[in-house]
């Protein structure tokens, strides 16, 4: 009997100290050490209440701030080592809600290219990702794991704080529609998932959620135009397209590792999504 | 639900009545064929081979040794042992074999390799071997004396099987053992009340196992993967990164498998049934012989009682002893899969044992064991007695995760990769494989600091036992089973 009641007494205390760790830091937390659970996490988190702004793509994106960190109505789903098109592709099944704006990743679409299943796919499916939907205490947002290394992290990466509000990447033009057909010389497996993320693109467009496919920094290393797939992937969608990763001056991008913003750079490409978006 | 309906169903009223026995061997029995079979039918078939083989040279056996025909007894072992043996050859060596002979027609070996390999196989091979031997040996005479008392010789055969068929298959031990033997597991085979259950020890045993599992093991699991990306991946890593990795595979693959039998031993308390220890902390080990008698034990003392002993053991002299120590070693690694890997695994178990016992050929071994246990203990006096100890617990640990190498990687090559990256003066690494070290691998750290509590701080490890510590612990456990689970994986022993 004392051992029972000093079992739930402890698994009591437990669960309330993971809800006010989970308040403190703003409702979910940033990243865990897995990648699978960093993602399951933030589509958890972005799937739960009303969001204005879905952002969708990879971990790239993952370090974009959303709601947790102030930004009221912008919901990040970023996938790690993933692309867009695993959360595309659940919102067309009914499995996630939507938002009226999704922008999405274009950077690492072409991940989705290999068709091969994810495991993130296959979770999304599965009842545990449910009830973690419905019971915050036991979804990925909400791993003891994740409390700690988001604070190693964010020793790392820097504050989101920092870059809230304060500025944006200074590109003065904004996201364009893709009018003149980009379709030479086509893979067929190109032209194959353009057939059908334009099919679900076009399908959410009709149900009042648009879409722009925003290529974030880093800029491409070369210099180059974007892939010409990716552009004929906007224009058949129906989504706009924004090149800001290559407009940005340079001067206010910081990488942590080469691909990924640090906090006060990723802050800014927020903050010019919410000034070209309204 | 499988587990609960059976569980409900095994002490039902009426377990309680004559045929209490009967009904619950009955039960189990059902219940291990349709866990085994759930994902592949098929696998059945190899299953009833094996228990109706088994069942009926047990029966001969038994019929020669009341007769006391010694000859038949032994001819009788032997095609049982042989059987069990060709049963495990067929499904899981002779892909193997196959691959090569040079002369084999390429068709022959690809009809060879696309032979499945049924899952728990080694393990069921093993029981019957040991069902068979004890018999022989007479040591299993209760439940074999049933096999030729009263009743039509029809119903005494069915009840040999049935109960033959459930020491094979009883599901908690089917896939990844224990190895529990015929002589520890017959006597206990009798009718069970739900009253008799130690659930204190079944608690225990499945919140940890659970905890080593779900906690620990799957979620080194993700970062460990990392190893096995190939020789190009692992040669352009830094120290850095793949030393936390090996120490990290080390705790896991301890995790997983101590994890797994934990929960084994936690379910057959649950009907009932006793099964062995399998782990004693083996990462306490100061030298490679006690690490033998701490991991995996059930499997130690199988190849010590089938195979080592047989052999010769100790008894024919120092160099037959090595030869002895390491061919049982090296068919030992080979019993874990038919892959050059796993033998080179246990061939280098097999010679460091081999070394130890050279080494130490004036002592008695059991001395000797205790003797580098003392040297951490509270016996033990001065400075020099504790940096001794630990400078062999640092040594045998070291050895053990370094070999733990030639278990993991595909091939050489990776593991020649991997130390050109440990030896690269690469300095970069990746936080996520530091973290989970630190994060779960304190867990298996602080499990063996409890063994150590347990044998060298006695009077400190039962007060700490009687405190509310455990139940708090136990909470923490189930908090972070539920909230902080890995992704799901299987077991890594079930690939055996």
């Amino acid at each position: 009997m004392r051992y029972a009641f000093t079992l739930l007494l402890t698994l009591t205390a437990c669960f309330a100290a993971q809800t006010l760790a989970l308040r403190a830091v703003g409702g979910r937390t940033a990243k865990s050490e897995s990648n699978f659970f960093s993602s399951i996490g933030r589509i958890q988190a972005g799937a739960t209440g009303k969001s204005e702004v879905m952002l969708l793509g990879s971990s790239i994106t993952g370090r974009l701030p959303d709601r947790a960190q102030g930004y009221h109505g912008w919901a990040n789903m970023g996938c790690d080592g993933g692309s867009a098109v695993d959360v595309l592709r659940a919102m067309d099944e009914g499995i996630l809600p939507r938002a009226p704006l999704l922008v999405i990743e274009a950077n690492t679409l072409q991940l989705a290219l290999n068709q091969k299943p994810t495991e993130i796919a296959a979770a999304m499916r599965g009842p545990w990702f449910k009830v973690g939907l419905n019971a915050p205490c036991l979804a990925a947002y909400a791993r003891p794991a994740a409390f700690f290394y988001s604070k190693l992290l964010a020793r790392r990466i820097g504050g989101f704080d920092s870059g809230t509000g304060t500025g944006d990447l200074e590109v003065a033009d904004g996201p364009e529609w893709i009018t003149k057909p980009h379709d030479d010389g086509l893979t067929p497996r190109q032209k194959a998932l353009i057939q059908e993320v334009a099919a679900i693109l076009q399908k959410m467009k009709a149900k009042g959620t648009h879409s722009i496919l925003v290529w974030l920094p880093p800029a491409r290393g070369d210099g180059s135009t974007p892939p010409d797939w990716i552009l004929e992937l906007a224009r058949t969608g129906g989504s706009r397209y924004w090149d800001l990763g290559q407009k940005a001056d340079s001067k206010w991008i910081t990488l942590t590792d080469g691909v990924h913003m640090a906090a006060p750079s990723a802050a800014r490409a927020v903050n010019s999504l919410l000034k070209a978006i309204y | 639900m499988l587990l609960a309906a059976t569980f409900a169903l095994y002490y039902a009223p009426w377990s309680r009545g004559r045929h209490g026995k009967a009904w619950q061997v009955s039960l189990a029995l059902v219940a291990s064929v349709i866990f085994y079979g759930w994902e592949d039918p098929k696998l059945i078939g190899l299953l009833a081979i094996s228990c109706v083989g088994n069942s009926i040279a047990t029966g001969r056996i038994i019929q020669h040794k009341v007769a006391g025909d010694d000859a038949l007894v032994r001819r009788w072992t032997r095609r049982a042992v042989v059987m069990n043996l060709a049963l495990l050859g067929i499904f899981k060596y002779l892909p193997f074999i196959a691959g090569l002979l040079p002369f084999l027609p390429p068709a022959w070996v690809a009809a060879a390799k696309a032979i499945p390999l049924p899952i728990g196989i080694s393990f069921y091979t093993f029981h019957g071997i040991s069902m068979i031997v004890d018999v022989a040996r007479g040591e299993v005479t209760r439940e074999g004396g049933a096999l030729v008392a009263g009743g039509s010789r029809s119903g005494r055969f069915a009840k040999g099987v049935r109960d033959i068929g459930f020491y094979l298959l009883f599901f908690p031990q089917l896939v990844a053992g224990p190895i529990v033997k015929a002589k520890e597991f017959w006597p206990q085979i009798s009718a069970k009340r739900i009253e008799d259950i130690p659930w204190k020890g079944v608690v225990r045993a499945l919140i940890t196992g659970y905890f080593l599992k779900i906690f620990v093991a799957d979620n080194l699991a993700e970062q460990t993967a990392s190893l096995t990306l190939g020789p190009a991946n692992l040669a352009g890593s830094s120290p850095l990164n793949l030393i936390p990795l090996l120490y990290g595979y080390s705790l896991q693959i301890f995790a997983d498998f101590a994890g797994y039998s934990l929960i084994a031993i936690g379910l057959a308390a649950m009907f009932g049934y006793r099964f062995p220890t399998n782990f004693n902390f083996p990462y306490l080990s100061t030298s490679i012989t006690e690490f033998w008698k701490r991991w995996h034990m059930s499997l130690s003392g199988w190849l010590r009682d089938y195979l080592y002993i047989p052999l010769g053991g100790n008894r024919k002299g120092p160099a037959r002893t090595y030869v002895n120590l390491f061919l049982v070693m090296f068919l030992g690694g080979l019993w874990h899969g038919a892959e050059w890997k796993f033998a080179l695994w246990g061939s280098l178990h097999g010679l460091f044992l081999a070394l130890e016992r050279l080494a130490s050929r004036n002592q008695d071994p059991e001395c000797r064991i205790k003797k580098t246990s003392a040297l951490l203990s509270s016996s033990s006096s001065g400075l020099w007695s504790l940096a001794s100890g630990f400078f062999h617990w640092f040594i045998t640990f070291h050895l053990v995760t370094a070999l733990w190498l030639t278990f993991l990687m595909p091939d050489m090559a990776s593991i020649v990769a991997f130390f050109k990256g440990v030896c690269s003066s690469k300095t970069g690494f990746s936080g996520p494989p530091i973290f989970s070290l630190v994060f779960y691998g304190t867990a298996a750290v602080l499990y063996h600091a409890w063994g150590w509590l347990k044998e060298h701080r006695e009077h400190f490890a039962n007060h700490l036992a009687r405190s509310p510590l455990e139940p708090v612990l136990h909470g923490v456990m189930i908090f972070l089973i539920l909230t902080n689970p890995g992704a799901p994986r299987g077991f890594i022993y079930f690939q055996f």
